[in-house]
């Protein structure tokens, strides 16, 4: 069994040092691995990151993050993901990482995301420069996530998660306002999770959201923002593919 | 869709400016994003004669931001607010997906 824990939109200042790092603490004893899933700041700078670092430094779990839009805010996002690195974070953009777990290779492929919408309700590559652009964003996105879980299949891994900021399912968005959906997420991310294949998605971003989704491959999907969990932390127990005995959960629509 | 529709004042912009609740909680929304909290999550929506402000922020500093930045913003509006504090406790049992 993987212990996998999770959390985002955890939204860090000056005011909120050491404010997790009694849950944090617990975590050898719960959890095999903790997932971030951005906005792990409120305005991404070096200052308020160095606080989230020391939150998360020598926790003796791996931890693993993507950044969220916030992260993104002060336009440094280099800089703010060295801070986390120097802390033994593993920070993902269109990668993948590898966590032994006795011997179970737990694959995590991670990449920010972006919003566009949700299918039959989603912005295309049409008109403007700008809204092509947007999109493409998106897509580059979902490649990336795409070729990460696909690269973690090859290197044998029995458990894949992928890891967002954004949403790939409007399920995990009930309790937002539908008018908001396509800045909350995109059908991209479902379907590059759907096509390579995954045991769990992890986002954040809809604080009004809701904890539980599923995409439309039957791919379980976990939103983590803080303000659902109301917890410091959310652990799911996993099994592995040759726990289950088939892996017929990772490929089922491959 | 007409004025008498929506019932919004500011027919010809009369009182359509500072007046405005519509105008003044999109302003506000957009406050609260520009200024310290950079708070996105927020819930403003205006009931009857009053706004209301909700949503989940990580620390009671925050809270505090949000109700002054608030009260600031839509001044002679009544503001009601039920904002929670993140709560940074460990679960007490994990989920167990089979």
């Amino acid at each position: 069994m993987i212990r996998v824990a999770a959390v985002g939109d955890i939204h860090m200042g000056p005011d909120s040092r050491g404010v997790l790092r009694p849950a944090f603490e617990t975590l050898p004893d719960r959890a095999d691995l903790l997932l971030l899933a951005g906005d792990l700041t409120r305005h991404g700078t070096p200052e308020e990151m160095r606080v989230v670092a020391e939150e998360v430094a020598d926790l003796r779990v791996p931890v693993i993050a993507v950044l969220g839009n916030h992260d993104h805010q002060d336009e440094r996002p280099e800089e703010v993901t060295a801070v986390l690195r120097d802390a033994g974070v593993t920070v993902l953009e269109g990668g993948g990482t590898v966590v032994d777990v006795d011997g179970t290779r737990v694959g995590v492929a991670g990449t920010k995301g972006f919003g566009g919408g949700f299918a039959g309700r989603s912005g295309g590559e049409f008109g403007e420069p700008i809204m092509k652009e947007f999109i493409r964003y998106t897509r580059r996105r979902a490649d990336g996530l795409r070729a990460s879980l696909e690269e973690l299949d090859r290197r044998g891994c029995a458990v894949r998660i992928a890891l967002t900021h954004f949403s790939p399912v409007p399920d995990t968005l009930a309790g937002e306002p539908l008018e908001i959906y396509p800045f909350l997420g995109s059908y991209l991310l479902a379907e590059a999770v759907d096509s390579a294949g995954a045991d769990l998605a992890v986002h954040g971003h809809a604080h009004a959201g809701t904890e539980h989704g599923l995409t439309s491959g039957g791919v379980r999907v976990r939103n983590v923002a803080q303000p659902v969990i109301r917890r410091a932390f959310a652990v799911y127990h996993l099994e592995s593919g040759t726990e289950r005995g088939t892996g017929a959960l990772a490929g089922a629509s491959r | 869709m007409t004025d008498h529709d929506t019932g919004r004042s500011g027919r010809g912009g009369r009182e359509g400016g500072a007046d405005n609740t519509e105008y003044r909680i999109a302003h506000l929304q957009e406050r609260l994003v520009r200024e310290e909290v950079a708070e996105l999550g927020m819930r403003i929506e205006s009931r009857g004669g009053t706004v209301v402000v909700s949503g989940t922020v990580p620390t009671a500093e925050c809270r505090d931001t949000v109700v002054r930045v608030a009260k600031e913003e839509l001044g002679g509006t009544p503001v009601r607010t039920d904002i929670v504090v993140a709560d940074p406790t460990a679960p007490d049992r994990p989920e167990e997906l089979a």
